[in-house]
């Protein structure tokens, strides 16, 4: 029997083909908190996750069999999300509905514990780095989203989003250059 | 490339512009690199997605295979799947249920506290639970500690009306908001993540919290009062309730306004925020924000000294009766609770003073620097020492006071009605020792020491000379009576007796030296390099040397004098009673005079930069190098017949508020 945990997520999708159901359980577990963060980012509203999840995951298994397995699982995946993701935001402008979009929301990474004093300047630094990302175009937090939460390279970034390699490092340069310039208006830096 | 290092890299590359030159790069990176987008991913269930996606997989062979292949794909999950379901199944069951975290407990009450629940109202006790949506009323005298999942402890004061807006806590973080209607809360607020949010908000203003003991208070007025025990909070005003219907990019602008002029309130530090006028909302729209933002008033923001912490008794109370429930939790606080017991004593001498001095119609003021008194002589001729916290020692014989006592390191010296000479303990005010005199003091004159010795010149018209354990080294008796306080030099001591007498008496021996008959009465004297400076009441101004027995020179100020003259390093400082100073040289040059016009009564002090100086309405200090008035002050008339300085305060007597305190 093979070790799911150490096989690569291509190797899984060809064991998937052949009939190995825990295989998809496996890309599932691999991709699913990863997705829905990215749909999240995207549509900013909890509620449709779920729908847009296993939309994804639906069109996953329905075009396995034309996956290339010379490419990367991840971006043909995160690029079906995005895709999923569009499509429901086109379907929603034309029924005239407007989604009510959360804030982005950051917090401190948990193995971090400053003091009491930079507790409290961090919450506030948090807000104003909240807003930072909420202040960028979508072309801008895309590329942002892929590469500073998901850590992505640039390459899988270029394909998802259908872009060249350099317009998206561009983009990525240009987020932190306005998150920045927002930060610093605000005092925080 | 690692993402950090790109982001190192891109920061670094943004430093080079000249707009972010100046920006702490070492901050921005921090940021980038100590932060996550937050996801509550535990909100969803994952299982029921997969379950969803399969199902829809087996009712649409939507990748145009057999059901016979998706059966058999789908053993593999079959296990799995039924697993999930019997922990479900447990899980969902209350056994199995984790305990409800989103409620605190009631764990002190006091008094007329009301729940209302909904519609539902009801009498709080201890043990109650409290959810979010919950308001709290308390009563006259009333009080209430409640605490969230010990993270966050508060407590309700007497007539205050809060409702908790939010209070929800997971496996990951807290969320707590409490809503002041009115009244006031302290805080404890243990250590808390960066994810976590407590906050307190009143109809106009928001403080966000980190670890922390505060308290706020809403006042009548509607403006809020914060004060910061420990830690720090962050406030700032907010959107009214009322005008929560505001469009939302107004919303936003507004929000943003506010955030701008928030303010971190540190530890031991009082904030006093104005109430936000929602009437300067009023018509608010997007297509006007831009325009009006910049005339809506900036918060106001009240900066109170830290000694004015009005809720810090009550806060001490609080986390006293924390400790005596869980002494593990509060461990922390006892120091605290230590502190604000000695900063409450604190207030409570310095309000005991304050009333104290108000309250004082002194003839005489005294300030004694070691030990540090302040020392009041009633009109009833009650002496009193207070060290500026309480009253020390009091004086309570019937004795009326007839002189301006005199002090050294360790004794108070005065002359009473019964003609007898007082030596008090400076420490306690008891009686030393006393001497029976010839006479007792009268007028402006005054009892004189020097190193070793205390001289009294009696209306008995005696002289006498003591040692400081009262031992009585010689007397000497005079024909006339005393005009002004003697004046004591390196072997004699000068004295003025009626019609312009004057004697130089031997300290040692107590043998009359020098007789000199000036014919005109002296007003008051001074001495400097063995030469005496006298003032005569027909308004001269004499430079005597009594070594070579000859006037030195005169000067006709043509006024009345009758304050001391002040001589001081090489200079002389005349005040007369029609408010003109001179100032002189000791060679008799006139350096500069100035006009107050205000008479002056009472005996001048000096300090080495300054002359203070009390007309019976107004107060002045003039430098003493150029006559020119540093600042002046309108009194309520001054009744003392002196002023006391130390250091750095300046003292006098008013009639209406009593003892006047006046830093230099």
């Amino acid at each position: 029997m093979h070790n799911l945990n150490q096989l690569s997520d291509e190797e899984l999708v060809g064991l998937y083909r052949e009939g190995n159901e825990r295989a998809f359980n496996e890309l599932y577990a691999r991709y699913s908190v990863k997705l829905k963060k990215l749909i999240y980012y995207y549509l900013g509203n909890y509620d449709i996750i779920n729908d847009i999840l296993s939309e994804s995951f639906i069109r996953v298994v329905k075009h396995i069999d034309n996956f290339n397995i010379e490419l990367t699982f991840s971006s043909w995946v995160y690029q079906i999300t995005i895709n999923c993701c569009k499509n429901f935001i086109k379907s929603k402008k034309r029924q005239d509905v407007i989604l009510e979009k959360q804030k982005f929301k950051i917090e401190g990474v948990e193995n971090y514990t400053p003091s009491t004093e930079d507790i409290v300047i961090n919450e506030f630094d948090l807000e104003a780095f909240n807003s930072g990302i909420d202040s960028l175009k979508d072309k801008f937090r895309d590329v942002f989203v892929l590469r500073y939460d998901h850590r992505l390279k640039y390459e899988e970034i270029s394909r998802i989003l259908n872009c060249s390699e350099r317009t998206a490092k561009w983009r990525m340069k240009k987020a932190i250059e306005i998150i920045s310039q927002h930060l610093k208006d605000n005092g925080i830096i | 490339m690692d993402v950090n290092n790109e982001i190192k890299h891109i920061i670094k590359s943004l430093r080079s512009k000249k707009k972010f030159k100046e920006i702490d790069g070492e901050k921005l990176f921090s940021l980038f690199s100590n932060s996550v987008l937050d996801f509550t991913g535990s909100e969803l269930d994952e299982d029921s997605v997969l379950t969803e996606i399969k199902d829809s997989i087996k009712s649409s062979d939507v990748a145009g295979i057999s059901v016979f292949d998706i059966m058999k794909r789908l053993r593999w999950i079959a296990f799995p799947s039924v697993a999930i379901f019997v922990v479900a199944f447990f899980l969902l069951t209350k056994e199995f249920m984790p305990p409800v975290l989103d409620k605190a407990k009631v764990y002190f009450v006091r008094g007329d506290v009301e729940l209302l629940r909904g519609n539902k109202r009801s009498k709080l006790k201890y043990g109650d639970d409290i959810f979010s949506g919950d308001k709290i009323i308390t009563g006259k005298n009333s009080i209430s500690d409640f605490s969230f999942n010990d993270k966050v402890k508060f407590r309700l004061s007497q007539y205050s009306e809060a409702s908790i807006s939010r209070m929800k806590r997971d496996d990951s973080k807290i969320d707590f908001t409490i809503n002041m209607g009115r009244g006031s809360v302290l805080l404890n607020i243990s250590k808390l993540m960066a994810v976590d949010s407590v906050k307190v908000k009143t109809s106009a203003t928001v403080a966000v919290v980190r670890g922390t003991v505060f308290g706020v208070k809403v006042n009548n007025n509607r403006s809020v009062k914060f004060e910061v025990f420990e830690g720090k909070i962050k406030v700032a005003h907010r959107i009214p309730d009322e005008k929560s219907d505001f469009n939302k990019s107004v919303k936003v602008k507004l929000n943003e306004y506010f955030e701008k002029n928030s303010r971190v309130i540190n530890k031991n530090e009082v904030y006093s925020l104005r109430n936000l006028d929602s009437k300067m909302l009023n018509g608010l729209s997007r297509y006007n924000i831009d325009r009006r933002l910049p005339g809506l008033s900036k918060p106001g923001v009240k900066v109170v000294r830290p000694k004015e912490f009005e809720m810090s008794s009550a806060l001490g109370k609080f986390l006293e009766i924390m400790v005596k429930k869980d002494p593990n939790i509060a461990k922390d606080k006892i120091k605290l609770i230590e502190m604000i017991k000695a900063n409450d004593a604190r207030k409570r001498e310095e309000s005991f003073f304050k009333k104290w001095r108000k309250s004082r119609r002194s003839k005489y003021v005294l300030h004694v620097n070691k030990p540090r008194l302040l020392i009041s002589v009633s009109s009833q001729d009650l002496i009193e020492a207070s060290d500026f916290k309480r009253i020390k020692w009091t004086f309570k014989e019937k004795i009326r006071v007839t002189s301006k006592p005199v002090f050294d390191d360790r004794r108070l010296y005065f002359i009473g009605d019964n003609h007898k000479l007082y030596a008090l303990n400076l420490y306690n005010g008891k009686i030393l020792w006393e001497k029976i005199m010839f006479g007792t003091m009268r007028g402006n004159i005054r009892l004189v020491i020097d190193g070793d010795s205390i001289y009294a010149a009696t209306s008995g018209k005696m002289l006498y000379r003591l040692s400081k354990d009262g031992k009585q080294n010689w007397s000497i008796a005079f024909k006339d009576k005393f005009e002004v306080t003697p004046i004591i030099g390196k072997y004699m001591i000068f004295l003025s007796l009626k019609g312009g007498k004057f004697y130089g008496v031997d300290r040692k021996k107590g043998i009359k030296v020098i007789k000199v008959d000036f014919k005109s009465p002296i007003g008051s004297m001074s001495i400097l390099n063995n030469n005496i400076y006298m003032t005569t009441t027909s308004g001269k101004l004499l430079c005597y040397s009594y070594k070579k027995d000859e006037i030195m020179w005169s000067y006709n100020l043509k006024d009345r004098i009758s304050t001391d003259i002040i001589a001081d390093n090489k200079y002389l400082y005349i005040f007369t009673t029609n408010g003109k100073i001179y100032k002189f040289s000791s060679s008799g040059k006139m350096v500069w005079n100035t006009d107050i016009s205000n008479e002056i009564s009472i005996n001048t002090m000096k300090d080495n930069r300054y002359l203070y100086i009390a007309s019976e309405r107004t107060f002045y200090i003039i430098d003493k190098d150029f006559g020119r008035v540093k600042w002046s002050i309108v009194l309520p008339r001054v009744i003392a017949k002196n002023i006391a300085t130390s250091k750095n305060k300046v003292f006098l007597v008013s009639d209406k508020k009593g003892i006047l305190i006046f830093r230099k």
